[in-house]
């Protein structure tokens, strides 16, 4: 009897667990908001498509070097080849979502000047690197990424927000008339948890499509 | 005081015995009345606390001399059997209520007493068995035979009108040899309750049983004396429950025959087959019945039985598939949308991986209803004995109740002369198919032991599984292992107690000369129809049977017709002679209407007793087959005339009909009940008619003397 009792409180939790299911996808389409769109997402996020195409660039990497095919002297030739192809850079920088505007290259090739120039931080180098495939030309190297991101999973990119976007306070839709409010402010929004990752939630944002500031979603 | 027991038992025996002769000495005959004695002395054995021996010891001797027109001239043509068999019964009895069983075999060669050498007992029935809890609950352990409902747990049993003594005994011994009855009892290994209320206020009686059971399923296995247990096989359980008060009863019947998945995939091993393929069968039935004579007792009682039923099939297969299982799992990067300096965040990557897993799959599943009801009068009026039955039937196309449906009688093989050999290429196919009959099936049992080598272990056709190369070493080495003490014990007998899942039956494999329209009972699927029988007798002087049926077969739109007649007159009623003295007679045609395929039984049998103690007995059976538009055809790939490099099918011959002839006749002096000597001798004709290769008729005869001679003592 005093194990019956003991056991009792199982009841309820098997009840639960036989009731709730374990499947991914369904957990996806409830915690997205309603007017969640996946291709507006991944242009107000690009870093979580590029995320993907790195990653498959690493992984090839890795198998390249783990066959011991390639020295390290090599990849670094490889590498500053990459680099100092101007014109694939361009492309790529356009590719992977950052070109807003013709000056936003400039921009770009200024603050990571200034930034080596103060603390020694090859932001260029730190920002292009990943996307150089080994025992590539150049032009090769971009047509990889072209590939890759051709083939970009797209229910990785939802689930990025459900995981991680709406915590991190990511924008996920571009704004209407009526959003453009309150402007997100870093951390003042946000709860800070006990692993100390901020935390915006319940709060949700827009992008506003030209000025590409995230406002508050009421 | 065990003794003084035993004398008190003594006493009592031969007390009973006296008022036993003084109330049977007028009515009955000397046989009748020295089984009523015997039956009396067991049962008062039978509540005897202790051990007791009994059984039938067996000296016989059986010739089959062949004749037959393409016979080699080498072939063996004498069959010669000579034997001693020993059938040993021990009880215990534990307690009164319950009794432990085994039942041992002795079967000594004479023919091989050579190679034999030592030859051990082996075990043919061990069961454990009782009434318990003042009689309420019957309980079987070990071997058993139960049924439950037609539809349910049964063993359909081939009926043969007025089948002569003779005959009658041959078959009784042949289904004995494979520890099965003549009952519609099925044989089981296994476990059965049985609770019983007795009158329970208005309620005449509760009942409820439940039996579970293992099953031999696999094919392999039908003969082979070798790792009995396997992980294929099935398993049974059933139960059923239900009231009976003022002559009518209500009844709750189901059962499930299952294979065991979780075993076979625990013992599957890391290379295991490409699928396993596994059957499950449910049937639940709901049976109700009422009978006038337990409500009130008049000469003319009447009543009706009937039972619906439902069953459930599904063919299933397991394999062991690749399964792939998605992770997904937050990873740390670079976020550069902020600035271009980069910040952290945490990105989706999805891992995979990969893993082994069962899956069973459906692959064929039907459902299907059946029912009967029964309505039946019973009358005894002025010397007149009458018992008629109608039973209409309807079973879906789909219906399967593989526990009631399986028959006893199985498939036609070789029994006698089985080692003689043909020398007529064109005719293989027939001889094959035709060289007994089923005659010889349902009358006779060969019962052998024989010494095991590698030559008859495992063997299939020429090559031994157990050698790993044929080619390096002679494939007869293993043969001087014969005197190892292991004796195979080996039946070419018809019989068989194994039940067929559904894909295991085919109706073409069923001999139509038993039960052609139902060869499965009441629960062979896609039928509908009506069966009408009548059984009567005046003053036990004369007896009569006849039967009818005319069954359809739904899904393929033929139907099936039976006429059956019976007619015994017991002379030594009329006369109230002391020895026996009956003659009977039957006949039986069974038709099935789109192919005119027809068999006709006629039997034909006298007992005669004489001296008290001495009898004749004589029997005739033939049995006709017509196989109609539907003929039997066999062939063979022959060079083409055209090209000498193809192969041509050729129909070498189409048989269109058999005709088989059973005449047995024999002495029988009897030293006791159940004890015996006979000499028995007689003819075995097998009569083929078929179309050769140019369209000519011919008869090919295969003819078989035969010559019996038994003691047989009951102890």
């Amino acid at each position: 009897m005093k194990k019956i009792k003991y056991l009792v409180w199982l009841i309820p939790v098997s009840i639960m667990m036989a009731c709730s299911s374990m499947a991914v996808d369904n957990a996806i389409e409830t915690a997205l908001p309603s007017d969640f769109n996946v291709t507006d997402y991944a242009l107000i996020n690009p870093d979580v498509v590029s995320f993907q195409v790195e990653t498959k660039i690493k992984e090839s990497n890795q198998k390249l070097k783990d066959k011991g095919a390639y020295s390290a002297a090599d990849s670094i030739a490889d590498l500053s080849a990459f680099l100092t192809d101007t014109s694939v850079i361009k492309e790529l920088f356009d590719l992977l979502g950052y070109k807003t505007n013709d000056e936003a290259w400039d921009l770009f090739i200024s603050q990571a000047d200034s930034i080596k120039d103060t603390i020694k931080v090859d932001i260029y180098k730190d920002f292009f690197t990943p996307y150089n495939s080994l025992n590539k030309k150049p032009n090769d190297d971009l047509n990889i990424v072209k590939e890759e991101l051709k083939n970009v999973d797209y229910s990785l990119v939802s689930l990025h927000y459900s995981m991680f976007g709406e915590l991190n306070g990511r924008a996920y839709r571009y704004c209407t008339k009526d959003d453009k409010k309150t402007v997100k402010q870093n951390l003042n929004q946000a709860k800070v948890n006990a692993k100390d990752i901020p935390d915006f939630r319940p709060n949700r944002y827009c992008q506003d499509k030209n000025s590409k500031i995230n406002y508050l979603i009421k | 005081m065990k003794l003084k027991k035993n004398m008190h038992t003594m006493v009592f025996k031969i007390v009973l015995l006296f008022f036993a002769v003084t109330a049977f000495a007028t009515t009955d005959s000397l046989v009748q009345k020295q089984e009523v004695m015997i039956q009396k002395l067991d049962s008062i054995d039978n509540s005897v606390m202790g051990l007791r021996l009994g059984g039938t010891a067996t000296a016989g001797f059986v010739s089959s001399k062949l004749t037959s027109d393409p016979l080699s001239p080498n072939s063996p043509t004498r069959d010669n059997q000579a034997y001693t068999h020993l059938k040993l019964r021990l009880d215990a009895r534990p307690s009164k209520e319950t009794n432990a069983r085994v039942e041992l075999t002795l079967h000594k060669d004479w023919h091989q007493a050579q190679e034999e050498g030592i030859n051990p007992v082996i075990g043919r029935w061990f069961s454990y068995d009782g009434k318990i809890l003042n009689k309420i609950v019957d309980f079987n352990f070990g071997f058993l035979r139960v049924s439950d409902t037609p539809l349910t747990l049964f063993t359909p049993q081939s009926e043969i009108l007025q089948e002569p003594t003779i005959f009658k005994e041959h078959r009784v011994d042949a289904l004995a040899d494979r520890n099965l009855d003549t009952t519609n009892n099925r044989l089981l290994q296994g476990l059965n309750v049985h609770y019983n209320s007795g009158k329970l206020g208005v309620l005449d009686n509760i009942y409820a049983q439940a039996t579970g059971a293992r099953l031999r399923a696999t094919a392999k296995k039908y003969d082979q004396v070798f790792f009995d247990f396997d992980w294929s096989d099935r398993y049974f359980a059933g139960g059923r429950t239900g009231l009976e008060a003022y002559g009518a009863h209500l009844g709750l019947n189901y059962v499930n025959t299952f294979d065991r998945i979780r075993s076979t995939r625990a013992v599957a091993g890391p290379n295991p087959l490409a699928a396993y393929f596994y059957d499950f069968n449910k049937v639940f039935t709901v049976d109700a019945g009422f009978d006038s004579k337990n409500l009130v007792s008049l000469p003319i009682s009447f009543g009706v039985d009937g039972e619906f039923a439902m069953s459930n099939w599904r063919y299933r297969a397991d394999s062991l598939t690749q399964k792939t299982k998605t992770h997904y799992s937050l990873i740390e990067g670079i976020s550069r949308i902020n600035s271009y300096e980069g910040e952290s965040s945490f990105y989706v990557q999805k891992t995979e991986s990969t893993s082994k897993d069962w899956k069973l799959k459906t692959l064929l599943k039907e459902d299907g209803n059946a029912f009967y009801v029964t309505p039946f009068v019973k009358a005894d009026l002025f010397g007149f004995n009458l018992d008629l039955k109608a039973t209409y039937l309807q079973n879906d196309s789909n219906f399967w109740a593989e526990m009631a449906s399986t028959p006893l009688y199985q498939r036609n093989i070789s029994i006698l002369n089985a080692d003689a050999f043909y020398d007529n290429q064109l005719l293989d196919g027939v001889i094959a198919s035709f060289r007994s009959g089923n005659l010889e099936n349902l009358y006779f049992s060969i019962y052998n032991s024989n010494v095991l080598n590698r030559q008859n272990l495992m063997t299939i056709n020429a090559s031994t599984t157990l050698e790993s190369d044929g080619t390096s070493d002679s494939r007869f080495v293993l043969s001087r292992l014969y005197n190892n003490y292991k004796l195979g014990h080996f039946y070419k007998n018809a019989y068989n107690a194994n039940t067929w899942k559904r894909l295991e039956f085919l109706v073409d494999d069923l001999d139509p000369s038993v039960n052609m329209a139902l060869p499965l009972g009441l629960a062979t699927p896609d039928r509908q129809g009506v069966l009408v029988s009548l059984d009567a007798d005046y003053k036990k002087w004369f007896e009569l049977n006849a039967r009818f049926s005319k069954i359809e077969r739904q899904s393929i739109d033929i139907d099936y017709t039976t006429i059956a007649v019976g007619l015994k007159a017991n002379v030594d009623e009329i006369f109230a002679l002391h020895n026996d003295l009956n003659i009977a007679f039957s006949a039986e045609e069974a038709k099935e209407s789109k192919s005119e395929l027809k068999t006709t039984r006629l039997n034909a049998g006298v007992d005669i007793g004489f001296l008290s103690k001495w009898s004749v007995l004589a029997g005739l059976q033939i049995l006709n087959k017509d196989f109609g538009k539907d003929p039997v055809s066999f062939g063979g790939l022959y060079p083409s005339p055209d090209d000498p490099n193809a192969e041509v099918f050729v129909t070498t011959a189409t048989v269109q009909k058999t005709q088989e002839l059973f005449a047995l006749g024999g002495l029988k002096y009897k030293i006791a009940p159940n004890s015996s000597l006979s000499l028995q001798g007689g003819v075995l004709n097998n009569s083929i008619t078929y179309l050769d290769m140019i369209g000519k008729k011919n008869d090919l005869d295969i003819d078989k003397f035969i010559i019996m001679a038994g003691l047989k003592v009951n102890f």
